[in-house]
């Protein structure tokens, strides 16, 4: 995304920096397992996470946003490229190079939240056991007392009642024990959260809450959120900064506001035309439905891995794979887009799928 | 398919090595060999054995030489169909199973029927009548089956038949029918005794059958495509056979193949009580006076029997069901 | 849905009169379904009428534990082992016959004759709603022969048809497919012609969006919109996606906790919300709209099931609890403008307590 002299420099006001990431997956098959092809699970994703700020990655299920999350933190070791990481002033470091004891601080500095509250809380452990283990781990409390006062103040921090840490999670609804997730997840002050599909999971009244505190978290404690996510309502609302991806590409990234009223790929566009709206006169909007499904990435059309799906395909995109450009009209804006027609296409965002406006005038 | 039964084939043929390894060197892990217990033996009987005769013996089977040189002189014979001598019933180790392998498979096959008539059909009701009064009572009496040794029931059976019938049940022919050429006469006394056996070996594997049968089940009943299935109007009946139990028994299916040999385990106890001339007893007795070439084969064929059961249980499973024909 | 008032109208159960149908396919009246463990009673659905037309799509949403489902399970008798329908009338116009489906036997001649054929049923996950062991067609096939007489060439024809309908892109080969052979659209679709394979003149779709990724749903509406004008039956859409059910549905039930909350054209319900829930469901969802929208989250947390509030099942949560009354009463269900309906007490009722 930004020029780069050497290969550690990063732009002042970022805190990752993904560059070139690959993540493969074998396919083995017939008699002796031999390797027959390769899930492009992740395909040369390149962006920059800055600090204190809301990266979104969507799209639709097996595009690989999930994948590149755990290419970050080293869940998954990725096949090649590089995850740049700085604390502060100190010089980058690439956290794909590292060895696992070396990966420790880094770790300490990036945490995950999954989606599922239940499955993600082990039912045998206290809120104390739960949220206090990260700080037993990493030698973060002297003893007995100052944990509990640690986790007490966690358990205020997402607003439980810190007289419960002594429960266990089966005592809490679905919206408590995501609470209680992000109260472990923040017990290291980390840098930056991750958040797997956070309040997928959740019911609409709770999901706001868990939004809403997210937010506010981000501010009082100087937070960097990378949120991987498949509902663009969501993303709309709690992002600044949007990255779609499809087949392990990022096809289209930009500020949320600019990439939802002013969409550049195609994929984008349908993305944002599907997304069913709580507001029934939208219902007779022209929607764009695409055909068939998402790319399958063991098995990836060459050209553009969209083509097939695509409305304006040429023959161009058959043949050739697009870079991810910057077409910004903006001036300090970034807005890149994958696609070969991204400056000629007129392509429609929300505000053309709303006839609001026209209710209003009749 | 075929690539896939293909290669469990050659996976098979390490595992058969693998095994006649171990066996081979379990049963000479004794001190002394069969040599020096069958002289003691006969010395102790106050017979004089000539020291050629003992040469002879220890030079054919390599004995003195090397493990690995016995163990490959053992193998090559072993494939050329030469089991070896049985020192302790002085005949061919080939003529003694022969006789005896028979008997144990038609109890062990009775045994696998019986376990599964009575299993599944136990297992089905405590399933879909679960928590009944029918479904304690069948539990109770799994647990006591699992619990209770095979040789008590065994005694408690023997017992209980000469009460009510005057009928001792040992053996698997009557006394007079023991040396009678094989007809239909024989064949009524050998159903007439073989039952006693059959139920008795078969009982823990039963009760536990209707433990898997009843929670494969209780696992699927409450799963989607059953209610869809409801939802479509299909009767009760059809629901119950057709859907989720077709899906339960399939694990079921699975275990067959090493239930066979944990069934002539079973053997060895119950047939030393109702004196059956099976193949357990000679096992044990083999085992004990460190009859090598008679215990190595044995264990051998109950390996061998272990892995082509394990092979056709999981051919079958791939044909009944897809999922499993779709990955292999 | 006006019709009706709340507590429906005494009928005998032996036989049911068509009186207050009112050329309604399907008319549901005080339907209370109770969940009996050893923890305790859950009134999953506790006292919900409603009524649909032949053709029209009805709504019914409301987030997790608020009966939706409960209500759809009760309607086929499709209930868990430990639900019980214990209250209500479930009636239900076949031809000229008027069938009291909360009465008859659940898994009896009656029942099992509607079900799959004039009442049919989308669930959530079309992976699980087809059996692993058993090919797409068999299952199609099976549920055509069930309900006619006909051959089993003619029954696998039907399936090829209803296949190529739904969209299926080979339907002679899919038809011999297992549903893990297909990807996620495809067994959606696969589902949706199960469920169709009789015609049926109710399709009740519970959560079948949910899912699924976002183009698949779009794909699938769209399906469900074109079939519907095509086939003409009614539909019940069940679901916790307000988006949803804006997208497709004519009127709309809000359900809280086993109880309606508002009902009303989904114009009235979304543009004019009156229900403190129904606001509050509304302003809680991001939206898709330009610049910066604000959500507000519902305060707290929904009930213990096995505690339920006493009175107005919402007053825990509510912004304008009235103390005094809504702890104390349950609001009945008060018209505030024509076919939208309201259970609370801010727009009438207080007047009869006193």
């Amino acid at each position: 995304m930004t020029e780069t002299t050497r290969e550690t420099d990063m732009n002042e006001r970022t805190i990752i920096s993904v560059r070139n990431l690959v993540k493969y997956f074998p396919i083995e098959a017939g008699f002796l397992r031999r390797q027959v092809g390769v899930v492009k699970a992740v395909d040369d994703v390149n962006f920059d996470l800055n600090e204190g700020e809301t990266l979104a990655l969507v799209g639709e299920s097996g595009c690989g946003k999930t994948t590149t999350s755990h290419c970050i933190i080293q869940a998954q070791r990725p096949t090649a490229g590089q995850v740049l990481f700085r604390i502060g002033d100190a010089e980058p470091m690439d956290l794909t190079r590292m060895e696992k004891e070396e990966l420790k601080e880094a770790r300490r500095n990036i945490r995950m939240i999954y989606q599922d509250p239940y499955s993600s809380l082990n039912p045998r452990m206290t809120l104390l056991q739960i949220i206090g283990e990260p700080l037993v781990i990493h030698r973060m409390v002297e003893n007995q007392d100052e944990l509990q006062e640690r986790v007490a103040e966690l358990l205020r921090l997402v607003r439980l009642d810190p007289s419960t840490l002594n429960r266990y999670p089966h005592a809490f609804s679905g919206g408590q024990r995501q609470r209680i997730a992000i109260a472990r997840a923040l017990s290291l002050s980390p840098k930056v959260v991750i958040a797997d599909e956070a309040v997928s999971a959740l019911d609409v009244s709770v999901q706001a809450q868990i939004l809403n505190l997210m937010k506010e978290l981000q501010t009082q404690l100087g937070l960097t959120y990378l949120f991987v996510a498949h509902n663009l309502a969501v993303v709309k609302y709690e992002a600044d900064r949007v990255a779609v991806m499809y087949a392990g590409k990022i096809v289209e990234i930009g500020e949320t506001e600019e990439l939802y009223t002013n969409p550049r790929h195609p994929y984008t566009e349908a993305l944002i035309s599907a997304a069913p709206n709580p507001d029934p006169d939208t219902k007779y909007r022209e929607r764009i439905v695409l055909a068939g499904e998402v790319a399958d990435p063991g098995n990836l059309p060459g050209g553009c891995a969209f083509h097939p799906r695509c409305r304006y395909a040429e023959d161009r995109c058959r043949q050739e794979t697009p870079e991810l450009i910057d077409i910004s009209e903006k001036e300090g804006q970034s807005h890149l887009a994958a696609c070969h027609f991204a400056e000629k296409l007129e392509l429609t965002g929300i505000a053309g799928s709303i006839q609001r406006e026209e209710r209003e005038n009749a | 398919m075929l690539i896939y039964i293909l290669r469990r084939l050659l996976v098979m043929i390490p595992v058969t090595i693998l095994i006649s390894i171990i066996g081979f060197i379990i049963i000479q892990a004794p001190p002394g060999d069969f040599v020096s217990s069958y002289i003691a033996g006969l010395e102790a009987q106050g017979d004089i054995i000539e020291p050629e005769l003992i040469d002879s013996l220890r030079a054919r089977y390599g004995l003195g030489e090397p493990i690995y040189v016995q163990y490959f002189k053992w193998v090559s014979s072993f494939i050329e169909g030469d089991l070896g001598y049985s020192m302790i019933y002085r005949e061919p180790v080939v003529d003694i199973i022969a006789q005896r392998l028979p008997s144990s498979f038609t109890i062990s096959l009775l045994s696998l029927i019986l376990v599964f008539v009575i299993g599944i059909p136990i297992g089905i009701l405590s399933a879909t009548k679960q928590y009944s009064l029918a479904d304690y009572s069948f539990t109770v009496v799994g647990f006591l089956g699992v619990a209770t040794p095979n040789f008590l029931l065994a005694l408690v059976g023997l017992w209980l038949l000469f009460k009510w019938t005057g009928t001792v049940a040992i053996g698997l022919y009557s006394p007079e029918m023991q040396n009678a050429p094989f007809g239909l006469a024989k064949f009524l006394d050998l159903v007439g005794h073989i039952w006693l056996p059959a139920l008795i070996v078969g009982t823990a594997g039963t009760a536990e059958l209707i433990r898997t049968m009843r929670a494969n089940l209780l696992d699927e009943l409450p799963k989607q495509y059953v209610t869809v299935a409801r939802a479509r109007g299909v009767k009760p009946t059809k629901l119950l056979y057709k859907y989720p139990l077709r899906i339960a028994i399939n694990p079921v299916i699975s275990t067959v193949g090493w239930l066979l040999p944990v069934l002539v385990e079973g053997e060895v106890l119950v047939s030393l009580v109702l004196g059956l001339p099976t193949i357990a007893p000679v096992l044990l007795d083999s085992l004990m006076q460190q009859d090598m070439f008679l215990a190595t084969s044995i264990i051998m064929i109950l390996g061998i029997l272990t892995l082509v059961g394990t092979l056709l249980s999981d051919i079958l499973l791939a044909i009944v069901d897809p999922r499993i024909r779709g990955a292999v | 849905m006006t019709e009706i008032q709340s507590g429906g109208t005494a009928i005998d159960e032996m036989a049911p009169s068509t009186e207050g149908m009112n050329g309604s396919l399907l008319s549901v009246r005080d339907l209370q379904t109770h969940f009996f463990s050893r923890e305790g009673v859950v009134k999953a659905v506790d006292g919900v009428s409603f009524d649909i037309k032949p053709g029209e799509i009805l709504g019914i949403a409301g987030e997790s534990g608020c009966g939706k489902s409960v209500t759809s399970q009760s309607i086929l008798r499709i209930l868990p082992k430990n639900g019980k329908i214990v209250g209500g009338e479930i009636l239900f116009q076949n031809e000229d016959r008027l069938i009291d489906l909360a009465t008859e036997d659940a898994d009896g001649r009656v029942l099992r004759d509607i079900r799959g054929k004039d009442i049919a049923m989308i669930f959530q996950e079309p992976m699980s709603a087809f059996s692993p062991v058993h090919t797409v067609g068999d299952q199609i096939i099976e549920t055509i022969r069930i309900h006619q007489e006909v051959s089993k060439e003619e029954a696998h024809d039907q399936a090829i048809e209803m296949l190529r309908r739904v969209g299926m892109p080979n339907p002679a080969r899919n038809i011999d497919e297992y549903t893990f052979n297909l990807s996620g659209g495809m067994r959606q679709r696969a589902m949706v012609a199960l469920s169709l394979s009789c015609r049926p003149k109710l399709l009740i779709a519970d959560e079948p969006t949910t899912a699924v990724d976002v183009t698949i749903q779009a794909q699938m509406l769209e399906l469900l919109r074109d079939i519907q004008a095509d086939l003409g039956m009614a539909i019940i859409m069940i679901t916790h996606d307000l988006g949803v059910i804006a997208e497709l549905t004519d009127r709309v039930m809000i359900m809280y906790l086993g109880k309606e909350v508002e009902h009303g054209t989904v114009e009235d319900v979304f543009h004019r919300p009156q229900h403190p829930y129904t606001r509050g469901l509304l302003a809680s969802i991001p939206k898709m709209e330009p610049g910066r929208v604000e959500i507000e989250p519902i305060e707290g947390v929904v009930p213990n099931p096995y505690a339920m509030p006493s009175g107005c099942k919402f007053h825990t949560r509510c912004p304008d609890f009235i103390e005094g009354v809504c702890e104390r009463h349950e609001p009945p269900l008060t018209a505030v403008a024509r076919g939208h309906e309201v259970s609370c007490f801010l727009y009438g009722g207080r007047e009869a307590l006193e």
